[in-house]
Order: C-alpha cells, then sequence, then structure tokens
C-alpha cells in the first residue's frame, strides 16, 4: 500500500486514478476469492489472526500476572490453571499469553530489520553492479558459510545475553538471504524496458530504484519475509533455550521450555510454551507458502526451472 | 621489440598447464574454499575484538588483572596494544600453529577440546544423516509416485513440521514419551554410565565397542542414538522429502524413462536404474548443505540429551561467557561445514560431468 502512495502522480490525469481504484477493488476482490479457494492459507490466516487478539488482549485474556507466584508449584492442569503451574508456582496459561508479545513481536522486529538491511544492500549491490558487487555478494556468501544457530550464538554470547542482543544476533545472521534475493531481482530488472526508458527519461539512479524497482521486488521480498517469521521464532526461542536469549523471570517461549526440561514428571511446562512456538511457525509458513503461490506465480515457476 | 613480446606471449601459451577440466575445476573450488576459510576467522576475529569484555580479565581473573605488571606482560604477549590488522595476524598464525586459546571452563587448550568432543557429534551426525537420506529418499519417492495420495499428503506435512518445529522441544516430548512414559528409550548420554569406559579408543563409541567385542554395550550405544537422531534429523527429513519428491516428479516426465517403460522393464527397474540414480545428484548437493544445519542443531539436540559433543560443549561455554571455546567451535564447525561441500561439489562434479564445463 505504502508503496502504491509513494509513486508520484506526475503524468497520471484524473480519470486514470478512478480507473486505478476501480481496478484496485477489483483486485481486493479477486485476492478475497483465491484466498477461500486456499484453505490451507485461511488456516494460517486465522492461526495469526487469533495469536494478535491474544497479544492485544493478553492482560485481559491471562488470569493471572505472568510473574506472579501462587503459592502452588508444579500443579497439573486443571480449569483454574489451564496449563497447570511451573516450580516457581506460576501461571503457566498467563506465561504462554504474556510471551507471545515478547516471542512474536521481537520476531517480526527481527524480520523487518533484516528485511531492510538486506534489501538496502541487494539494490545497492544489483543496481550498481561491477566492484561493489562484488565485494558485497562475496560477504553475503562468508555469512552462508556459518550455519544459522553457531552464528547466531557466538554473537549474542560475544554481545551478552538478552533478548535484544539475541535479536542483533538474528539480525546479522538473517540479511544475507534478503541480499542475494534482492540482488538477483534488480539485476534481472535493471535493464527490462520499462527500467531504461524512464533512465532514458532521465529519471536519476536514486528515482529509478524507489520507482521503478522497489515496486517489482516487494512481492517476492515479502513473501520471503512472510516465511521467515516462523524460522525468526524458532532461533530467537532457540537463543533463549540456550540461555544467550530472553533471561528469567520473562514469560520467553523457549525461555519456558528450558525451565521445564529438568522436570520430567511435569510435562506441562515445556509442553505448552512448544504448542504455541509450533502453531505460530506452522501459521506464518502456510502464510507464507499460500501468498507465494497467490501473488507470485512467476517466481514458483522460475524456481521449478532453476531445479531442472 | 614487437618480435619479442610476441614470442613470449607465444612461449607463456605453450608453458601453461593444458586445461584440465577437472583439475581446474578442483583448483577453482579449493581456492574459494580457501578464501571462504580465511573470511570465516576474519568474522570470529571481530566477535571477539566487538566484546564488551575485557579480555585480560577474562582470561586472567579479576585478582590478576588487578596487577599492572601482570597485564602489561599479557597484552605484550598477545599483541593486544597493536593496531587491529597486527592482532588478526597474530590471531591468524596462531590459530595455523594450533593455538586457539585457553578454555575457561574446562582450562585445556580449545583445540584440544574440540578434537575430544568432535567423535560424539560426528557420530550423531552421521547416525542423523543416514536415517534421513533414507527414509527421506523412501518418503519423498512414494510421495512422488502416489502424487496427491496419501504418502504424499504425509510427506507434506513431515516437511511442514520439520520447519515449524523447535527440535529442543520435540528432543523433551519424545524424552517424556519414550523416557518418562513408557520407559522404552534413555534420556540422554551416549551409553549406559553403569558400563565400563573403553580406553584408548576412536571416541566413535559404535566402532569402539565393535573391536572391542562387546555387544552388550554396542546396544547400549545404538539405544541412546535412537532418539537424539531422530529428533535432529526432523528438519532435515523434511528436506529431502521435498527435494526427493521434485526431482523424482521431474524425472519421471522424460522421455527415457518412459522409452525404459515401453521397452518392458518392471516399474521398480525403472526407479532403481533411471529414476534415483538421475536424482541422486540434487539429493546429495542438499544433504551436504544439511550438513551445516544439523552440525547447528546438535547445540540443541546436545543440550537436551545431554550427549558430551561439540554442542554442549558450546552451550556450556556460552553459558559462561568462554569466549575462546564458542569461537572455536564456531570456527570448527564452519570450517567442518565448508568442507563438506567442497566434497560434496567434487562429487557431484564425478556425478554430472557437465559441472565440470561451467
Amino acid at each position: 500500500m505504502s508503496i502504491e502512495n509513494a509513486t508520484p502522480p506526475t503524468t497520471t490525469s484524473i480519470p486514470a486514478a478512478a480507473e486505478r481504484r476501480r481496478m484496485k477493488i477489483s483486485a481486493t476482490l479477486h485476492v478475497v476469492k483465491r484466498i477461500l479457494r486456499m484453505p490451507l492459507f485461511a488456516v494460517g490466516l486465522s492461526i495469526v489472526g487469533v495469536w494478535l487478539i491474544v497479544i492485544i488482549f493478553a492482560g485481559q485474556i491471562a488470569p493471572f500476572s505472568p510473574n506472579a507466584q501462587l503459592g502452588i508449584a508444579l500443579s497439573p492442569p486443571s480449569w483454574e490453571h489451564l496449563f497447570g503451574t511451573d516450580a516457581l508456582g506460576r501461571d503457566v496459561f498467563s506465561r504462554v499469553v504474556h510471551g507471545s508479545r515478547i516471542s512474536l513481536v521481537y520476531s517480526v522486529i527481527l524480520v523487518t530489520a533484516a528485511m531492510l538491511i538486506g534489501t538496502v544492500i541487494g539494490m545497492i549491490s544489483g543496481f550498481f553492479g561491477g566492484r561493489l558487487d562484488e565485494i558485497l555478494m562475496r560477504l553475503v556468501d562468508l555469512f552462508f558459510a556459518f550455519p544459522v544457530i553457531i552464528l547466531a550464538m557466538a554473537v549474542a554470547a560475544a554481545l551478552g545475553a538478552s533478548v535484544q542482543n539475541a535479536v542483533l544476533a538474528g539480525i546479522i545472521v538473517s540479511w544475507p538471504i534478503y541480499a542475494r534475493t534482492v540482488r538477483g531481482l534488480v539485476v534481472g530488472y535493471r535493464d527490462a524496458e520499462f527500467v531504461v526508458s524512464s533512465r532514458l527519461a532521465g529519471m536519476g539512479s536514486g528515482r529509478s530504484i524507489l520507482v521503478d524497482l522497489l515496486p517489482s521486488i516487494a512481492g517476492p521480498t515479502l513473501v520471503l519475509a512472510t516465511q521467515d517469521v516462523g524460522a525468526a521464532i524458532l532461533l530467537l526461542a532457540s537463543l533463549s533455550f540456550l540461555g544467550v536469549g530472553a533471561q528469567p523471570p520473562m514469560p520467553e517461549w523457549g525461555a519456558m521450555i528450558s525451565e521445564g526440561v529438568t522436570y520430567f514428571s511435569s510435562w506441562w511446562i515445556a509442553v505448552f510454551p512448544g504448542l504455541a512456538i509450533v502453531t505460530v511457525a506452522l501459521a506464518f509458513n502456510l502464510l507464507g507458502d499460500g501468498l507465494r503461490d497467490m501473488f507470485d506465480p512467476k517466481m514458483k515457476r522460475s524456481i521449478q526451472r532453476k531445479t531442472k | 621489440m614487437t618480435i619479442g613480446t610476441s614470442a613470449r606471449a607465444a612461449g607463456a601459451r605453450a608453458l601453461r598447464l593444458p586445461r584440465h577440466p577437472v583439475l581446474s575445476y578442483t583448483l577453482r573450488r579449493l581456492g574459494l574454499t580457501l578464501l571462504l576459510g580465511l573470511g570465516i576467522t576474519l568474522i570470529t576475529f571481530t566477535l571477539s575484538a566487538l566484546v564488551p569484555i575485557d579480555p585480560v580479565v577474562a582470561a586472567l581473573g579479576e585478582r590478576a588483572a588487578g596487577d599492572p605488571d601482570i597485564v602489561a606482560n599479557y597484552r605484550a604477549k598477545h599483541g593486544l596494544d597493536e593496531p587491529l590488522p597486527v592482532q588478526y595476524w597474530v590471531y591468524l598464525t596462531g590459530l595455523l600453529r594450533g593455538d586457539w586459546g585457553m578454555s575457561l571452563q574446562t582450562q585445556r587448550p580449545v583445540l584440544q577440546d574440540l578434537l575430544s568432543y568432535a567423535p560424539a557429534t560426528l557420530e550423531l551426525v552421521f547416525a542423523t544423516i543416514i536415517m534421513a537420506v533414507v527414509f527421506g529418499v523412501l518418503l519423498g519417492l512414494a510421495a512422488a509416485l502416489y502424487r496427491n495420495r496419501f504418502p504424499d499428503h504425509f510427506a507434506r506435512v513431515i516437511a511442514l513440521l520439520g520447519v515449524s518445529t523447535p527440535i529442543f522441544w520435540f528432543g523433551i516430548v519424545m524424552i517424556l514419551i519414550f523416557f518418562a512414559q513408557l520407559g522404552w528409550l534413555p534420556s540422554g548420554g551416549r551409553i549406559d554410565p553403569t558400563m565400563p569406559k573403553i580406553q584408548g579408543g576412536t571416541g566413535f563409541l559404535i566402532l569402539d565397542t565393535i573391536s572391542a567385542g562387546q555387544p552388550a554395550m554396542l546396544w547400549s550405544v545404538m539405544k541412546h542414538l535412537v532418539l537424539p537422531s531422530i529428533v535432529l534429523g526432523l528438519s532435515t527429513l523434511g528436506l529431502i522429502i521435498r527435494i526427493t519428491r521434485a526431482s523424482v516428479l521431474e524425472v519421471l516426465g522424460n522421455d527415457y524413462v518412459r522409452a525404459g517403460h515401453a521397452k518392458g522393464l518392471s516399474s521398480g527397474t525403472v526407479v532403481r536404474r533411471y529414476v534415483l540414480r538421475a536424482s541422486a545428484g540434487s539429493i546429495l548437493t542438499i544433504t551436504g548443505v544439511a550438513f551445516g544445519g544439523l552440525l547447528a542443531g546438535t547445540v540443541l539436540i546436545e543440550t537436551v540429551f545431554t550427549w558430551p559433543g561439540l554442542g554442549l560443549y558450546a552451550y556450556r561455554s556460552a553459558t559462561s561467557a568462554d569466549l575462546n571455546s564458542i569461537m572455536g567451535v564456531t570456527l570448527f564447525v564452519s570450517v567442518s561445514y565448508i568442507l563438506v561441500n567442497l566434497i560434496v561439489d567434487l562429487f557431484y562434479m564425478i556425478l554430472d560431468p557437465r559441472v565440470r564445463l561451467t
């Protein structure tokens, strides 16, 4: 949406604007129809919707404060404590509900930042080419040589254990994929007629990138980002589980699972936060797959061609 | 003058090694791997240099760091007062000489620690790869041959769960079921702790117990491997299923497969001789890529299953701010990862001669 608004209406006359609005409405209808035809996408969308409600109304949904010690440790799930209580007598349900604010919000921040950084670097690399492109892409290759969790753990450990540093570590390991993807897209579009013609008409490189290239690469990049939210949630939870992310008593899902490791007889401590992670990650993966099929049949085809 | 240069150019042309495609491809890949390795050390060095902790205090402890003489000595010995490029050079030559620093928690040289923990991790990773490839290829093949029927749906669910499930949580759930509830399998470790230790083995317990002729111990080792390797393999399994399915579907559409059927070969023969062979390249490549993920996954899995390998070592180092060890593991794991990918690429070149020409 913001991209469309950013397009300056310099050459459009008024009837064209009306025409565009009509096209936009019919396009929206079209999208809604297609969503209904893809049940898995609809499932993903509903799960994300439910979690959004949980994030917004966490205070109202959770019966207890996430860190309140209620005096009854390790009690199994009951009507009073839907998900039981942990070793410190805290209500696991309330902690899972409040944890959504940490896990989901930080994951979205991580992905957004990685996407922005990767997009800028990828665009510079692809648009200007030459020596700079070579250097930037070798740097990207270098980051791909590290297994993700290992590098993220090293970064998080070097910076000191906290949620913010875990997010920073996540950004550092996640931007290269965007840089590589965006660069590929920019190289593909750089010599397209609509780009070349506006350059010939006197458009500078900055405006050419913003006006011609950005709208063309935004779709595939956002699809990638949607799928990446699932991976980001897993990464942040893993770092917290390893003790280099969220610190106690923060109700972060990964940290809650690690608190449950030592209590084999109290399965509910680890199981419920894990289920929360699975549902969110699953939902974003379904959303991402659906978006890819919906908005980007071209990319799907080109991937199939590449694997041949 | 002009004659001289052109003659020299001709001479150089004649002297140049004949273009051998296999050799030149191998050399090129080796060179790239070497550069990547250098890049990796640059990153671990940068990370160590970025650390907010004072390296002197970290290495010597608070008390010794109070003594200016000791501090000055330490700084001089490790080149900490030199400019960063010089420090990097000291770091790099140190690495090459086998000086990877001391571990704070074990009080031993990091490289020695890494080498003693590596066999446990490699045993786990190899067991996982074997399982993931065998089941992944079978399931992927079934999914492709019975497209949009039960095997296909099943494979899709596994692939989706593989990218959506935190493996450390999956490990805990498996322990809750198979250890706490059913009591079928152990909850962690590599072997029954009451059994005697085998002295001076390779560190690969399967090999050690076989060569020591101890079937009961081998059985115990196998039982300890089951849960960790299943859990570690979940996401790789999904990946291999997807790749196998896609590449088999592609190969099935080819004329030579139809020709195989037409000349009366049984379906099994066609699948084995034509389809799987053609898909082997992409399965091999993806297994190489997955190796990095598996090595990284061991950090989580070894922590859950108290498996005494590199992953558990990395976890313990990270939680005790033992930077030399963490950077050591990072370096070790990343370098093994690029080496495995080098080997995979070279194998791929042998499998598929077209690669050499690019």
